[in-house]
């Protein structure tokens, strides 16, 4: 399991999966909540949890304000699956540190 | 081929009513929606009194809009306008679903200025570089067109998708556009009305033009007071309201209630000539616009029941009177009885023709005539048009068959619509 820091602290994939979690939770209407348990990597934003691209532009500027790092806007439109957004957040994190 | 068009759901977000049962209990029984704003009074104004739907809770779009939209909505222009087609939908009896296409079906929902208040916001957090943080769905809450966007939207509709902007006259103008629209064969159905947002800020520009009532701001119930003798402006308000509009054919063939026939429609404009300014109509533009609609309608003057007037609460309703009974040309004890809603529910701006055309349907539909909250005396210049009996002060119960409404805007722009019992 790769591992990341953050704010000084180590995180591991499943951390950041469930902060993605967290970040995704507002977007979901309540029948639509219960896909959240089976999130996997492989989960794609917009056909299995029922987003749209605008909710998914959304989700990306509030993880741009808590890990304090900046994605650019092509970046954001490759960003469809759980996998995908981990991988970028992640990395934008590593540079940043 | 021209068609008959018929309305056959309605929908209300008033000041003094949320719902279509609630607003037609308003009207009879005289209920206010007119309030205290502490907001314009932190802000010293002259005017404190506005009237806008404080009941109104948008859970009821929950089950219509996706969590992410719903997390982000903060323009009341938008949740009103929705909320109030949602209800004229369900009243027409027709279904929503998510797969639902409807290319013979359109919207016009006109606006006065979107959402004042929301705009503020946008700005504000700009100006505090809280910008590349903002989120994305403001836009669509900032434009012009937000309320027609987000009712074709939810309803999946695929005819003319717009909306209109002719400040006081927008509402009924956009029924009498869709009606105009159906009416040609270009629709079968058309959603149509307008939104005014809730916004302080709106409220304190027009009374910074003196034209707001400022001496009832402690018993606020009492401050709109059309065609009073002691009336002292007007005072500004929100909502929606909208309609459904179809041919007959295929209200009859789908077994839809009518609730009324549109049977004619003017818009028009003085041109900043002849006595009309950008605040003022013009005599000539109005009477054209009512006469217009009368032959239209095919009727004569002393066919109409009940007009439902413009009818603010400043000096120009003496006017707008003589311009009634000029146009109609009836002796004072043969006027048509008149009142205006803006006693109860203030001046709903963009969205006062569409909550007033829903005020006169309302009572076409159920046989009464709404008093004229807030009449102590008519004016006297009222009175040498009008016998004062057909300005009635407590809710008459009478048979109608016709109804006039008009509204008339900034700019020099009319709209005069009848409804018809069928």
């Amino acid at each position: 399991m790769p591992l990341l820091i953050i704010c000084n602290t180590v995180m591991t994939r499943d951390q950041l999966l469930n902060e993605l979690k967290a970040l995704i939770t507002p977007y979901l209407n309540a029948e639509q909540l219960p896909k959240l348990d089976a999130l996997t990597q492989d989960t794609v934003l917009t056909t299995d949890l029922g987003l749209d691209s605008v909710d998914l532009v959304d989700i990306v500027i509030n993880a741009e304000t808590k890990y304090g790092i900046q994605i650019e806007n092509e970046t954001i439109a490759t960003m469809t699956s759980v996998g995908k957004c981990i991988e970028v957040i992640e990395a934008k994190v590593a540079a940043k540190v | 081929m021209m068609h008959r068009v018929v309305v056959t759901g309605m929908g209300v977000v008033a000041p003094n009513g949320i719902t279509i049962t609630d607003f037609n209990t308003a009207l009879q029984q005289g209920i206010s929606g007119l309030h205290h704003i502490p907001q314009l009074q932190e802000w010293a104004m002259g005017c404190q009194v506005a009237a806008y739907p404080k009941a109104y809770n948008r859970e009821v779009l929950y089950p219509y809009l996706s969590a992410g939209v719903l997390k982000s909505l903060r323009s009341s222009c938008i949740a009103y306008a929705l909320t109030a087609a949602l209800e004229a939908w369900n009243q027409a009896g027709l279904p929503i679903s998510k797969e639902q296409y409807l290319p013979h079906v359109g919207c016009i929902m006109g606006n006065s200025a979107c959402d004042v208040d929301h705009m503020r916001y946008a700005i504000q957090e700009c100006e505090e570089l809280r910008g590349n943080q903002f989120g994305v769905r403001h836009i669509e809450q900032l434009m012009a067109s937000g309320g027609s966007a987000y009712i074709g939207g939810v309803l999946g509709l695929g005819n003319r998708v717009t909306s209109n902007s002719s400040a006081c006259s927008t509402g009924t103008e956009s029924i009498i556009m869709a009606y105009e629209h159906i009416k040609l064969g270009n629709a079968t159905m058309m959603v149509a009305g307008s939104s005014e947002a809730s916004s302080p800020y709106m409220w304190s520009i027009f009374d910074a033009m003196r034209v707001c009532n400022r001496n009832h701001n402690h018993e606020p119930t009492k401050a709109s007071r059309p065609m009073s003798i002691d009336s002292a402006g007007f005072i500004a308000g929100s909502g929606a309201a909208a309609l459904v509009l179809e041919t007959y054919d295929s209200a009859i063939s789908r077994g839809a209630t009518i609730l009324a026939e549109i049977t004619a429609g003017t818009i028009n404009s003085g041109g900043q000539r002849n006595g009309g300014t950008m605040t003022a109509p013009s005599a000539t533009s109005v009477v054209h616009c009512i006469r217009n609609t009368v032959q239209q309608a095919g009727i004569q003057p002393h066919n109409i029941d009940l007009i439902c007037g413009h009818l603010t609460g400043t000096f120009a309703d003496k006017l707008e009177i003589a311009n009634w009974a000029t146009a109609l040309q009836l002796s004072p004890i043969h006027m048509p009885y008149i009142n205006s809603a803006k006693g109860l529910i203030g001046h709903c701006i963009s969205a006062a023709g569409s909550i007033e055309c829903v005020a006169a349907l309302l009572q076409l539909q159920h046989n009464y005539i709404h008093a004229n909250a807030n009449l102590t005396a008519l004016q006297p210049e009222i009175t040498a048009h009008v016998a004062p009996e057909k300005i009635p002060t407590s809710t008459l119960t009478k048979q109608l068959n016709t109804v006039i409404k008009a509204n008339f805007g900034f700019g020099d722009v009319n709209s005069c619509i009848i409804f018809k019992k069928v």
